[in-house]
């Protein structure tokens, strides 16, 4: 286990200058919109994809075909590249969090739109469009993944719009179902459907690639 | 003599192909080469007795140990090195990377014997690997199996696509790697060549069928090439022959066993009459491996 992450992370060093390009630039994006909304969105996602890149590189070389040549079994790979999303989204957290900081030192008022639930909530998302496409990365390839995750954000979205929909022909106002979903029932909830999607994300990937032929 | 491997009845079957109740043994300090046309079935051979690819029927033994897909169990995969036809190490690590990552996977990595192997290889430690040529991502694969407990090396059309320098270089290694007689080579390549100068028995795989095992100084010394006229190889018992090629000045009939031939009635008369000779030329590996492909598929 130790070996492969490591190896992801060498792999992720090579795009240290982009992430690093990447990093100001929002900076920069979120001081002139005088908004750091979009920026820690953007780091949360990208956090949250860097498995799929990852798997993206070792695809290309058949990197999985042969570390399972080596003393090292398919679940050991599968874990690896939970922790490493594990460890990435917590990054992207970090990195988020860190724009958000360094911008209320900035001596202009820069607005957020996330307080702890929204953020949470967001996460929540991302984590549910990685314990869906994270399975299916390993049984059909990440290009399908890819589209999956796109979808399953897409879908959670649809999801939220649909119950804003409803609501308000149920008389329930925007700002009802806000008092609904606050407070530290909704982030515990958030929380366990987090840590539930990703089990079960990861029981899926190892049923779905028992009998896979790499 | 102990074996590497011993495989049983190895059956997989896939749309429009099988491999077919193939069994064979690679024994302990030997090089066995695995011939074949491309799609004969070298690589599901490989991938099956790997555990890559599930075999529907049959039994596999690495070093004693069974070979079951998705077992739990990989520490004997310690012993075996790996190296399929293209480098598989990600492309933007360096070389030192690789070696810190596969530190991390084996224990019995050894730090000093790779960085022998780099010094021997002239790899650069600080180029990436999408920096070096095909024949130094070949080498940096074959240095990276051979720095660990590695008994036996598998390889998958390894020399392909390399120039002969690299490929004799390469072969050379895989001679020493086996002169202690505790190791052993299984080596999979469409250039017969190699498989010539390398291996002590030959393989010979057609659309998934093991056609046979032999050592290849029997083969090569039992294998002839005998030009003659087309009226001359039709007087050749058909039990003698493998396989024949006409073209408008001669034919080329593939005998496999030359010394029943020479003592034959047909070929005894012939040397006497010292005309229209029957010319008996020696058949290489390619040779062999044309003439029976092309029988099958007639």
């Amino acid at each position: 286990m130790k070996g492969l992450i490591l190896k992801d992370f060498y792999q992720l060093k090579s795009f240290g200058k982009q992430y690093g390009l990447i990093f100001g630039a929002m900076l920069i994006y979120a001081l002139i919109m005088r908004s750091a909304s979009f920026a820690v969105i953007y780091f949360v996602l990208m956090g949250s994809t860097v498995v799929l890149s990852s798997m993206t590189l070792d695809e290309s070389v058949s990197f999985i075909k042969f570390a399972l040549t080596m003393p090292i079994n398919l679940r050991t790979i599968i874990r690896s590249k939970y922790l490493l999303f594990f460890i990435t989204i917590g990054i992207g957290i970090g990195a988020g969090a860190l724009i958000e900081l360094l911008l209320l030192l900035a001596p202009a008022r820069i607005e957020s739109f996330f307080g702890r639930e929204e953020f949470v909530a967001m996460v929540t998302v991302f984590i549910l469009a990685d314990a869906v496409s994270i399975p299916a990365m390993f049984k059909l390839g990440v290009e399908k993944a890819r589209y999956i995750n796109i979808g399953s954000m897409l879908l959670v979205a649809g999801l939220v719009v649909l119950s804003v929909t409803i609501g308000d022909k149920v008389g329930l106002s925007i700002n009802r179902l806000e008092e609904i979903f606050s407070g530290n029932e909704f982030v515990g909830l958030c929380i366990l459907i987090s840590v539930v999607s990703m089990a079960i994300s990861y029981w899926v990937a190892v049923r779905v690639t028992e009998n896979k032929e790499w | 003599m102990e074996n590497a491997i011993t495989v049983k009845n190895l059956t997989k079957k896939y749309e429009g192909f099988q491999l077919d109740h193939i069994s064979f043994q690679i024994p302990m300090g030997s090089i066995v080469g695995l011939i074949g046309e491309n799609g004969a079935g070298k690589s599901t051979v490989i991938r099956t007795i790997l555990g890559l690819a599930p075999a529907d029927e049959g039994e596999i033994e690495i070093l004693g140990h069974n070979v079951k897909t998705g077992g739990k169990e990989s520490g004997w995969r310690e012993q075996i090195g790996v190296v399929f036809d293209e480098c598989n190490f990600p492309h933007s690590l360096k070389v030192k990377n690789v070696q810190s990552m596969m530190d991390k996977v084996y224990h019995t990595w050894n730090n000093g014997k790779f960085a022998a192997y780099l010094n021997r290889f002239e790899l650069p430690a600080d180029k990436k690997v999408k920096d070096l040529s095909k024949g130094m991502k070949m080498k940096l694969s074959i240095a990276a199996a051979l720095s660990h407990d590695s008994r036996i090396l598998i390889l998958d059309e390894a020399t392909n696509g390399l120039d002969p320098v690299v490929r004799s270089e390469i072969l050379d290694i895989f001679r020493e790697f086996i002169e202690d007689g505790q190791h052993s080579v299984f080596i999979s390549s469409h250039i017969t060549s190699d498989i010539e100068k390398i291996a002590d028995y030959i393989m010979l795989i057609h659309k998934g069928k093991l056609l046979f095992t032999e050592s290849k100084d029997e083969l090569l010394y039992n294998y002839t090439i005998v030009r003659c006229t087309k009226e001359q190889a039709e007087l050749i018992p058909e039990d003698m022959i493998v396989g024949a090629e006409h073209n408008t000045f001669e034919t080329n009939v593939l005998i496999k066993d030359k010394e029943r031939f020479k003592e034959s009635k047909l070929y005894q008369d012939d040397e006497r009459g010292k005309e229209n000779r029957f010319i008996l030329d020696r058949a290489s590996i390619e040779d062999i491996l044309l003439y029976i492909v092309k029988s099958k598929s007639n």
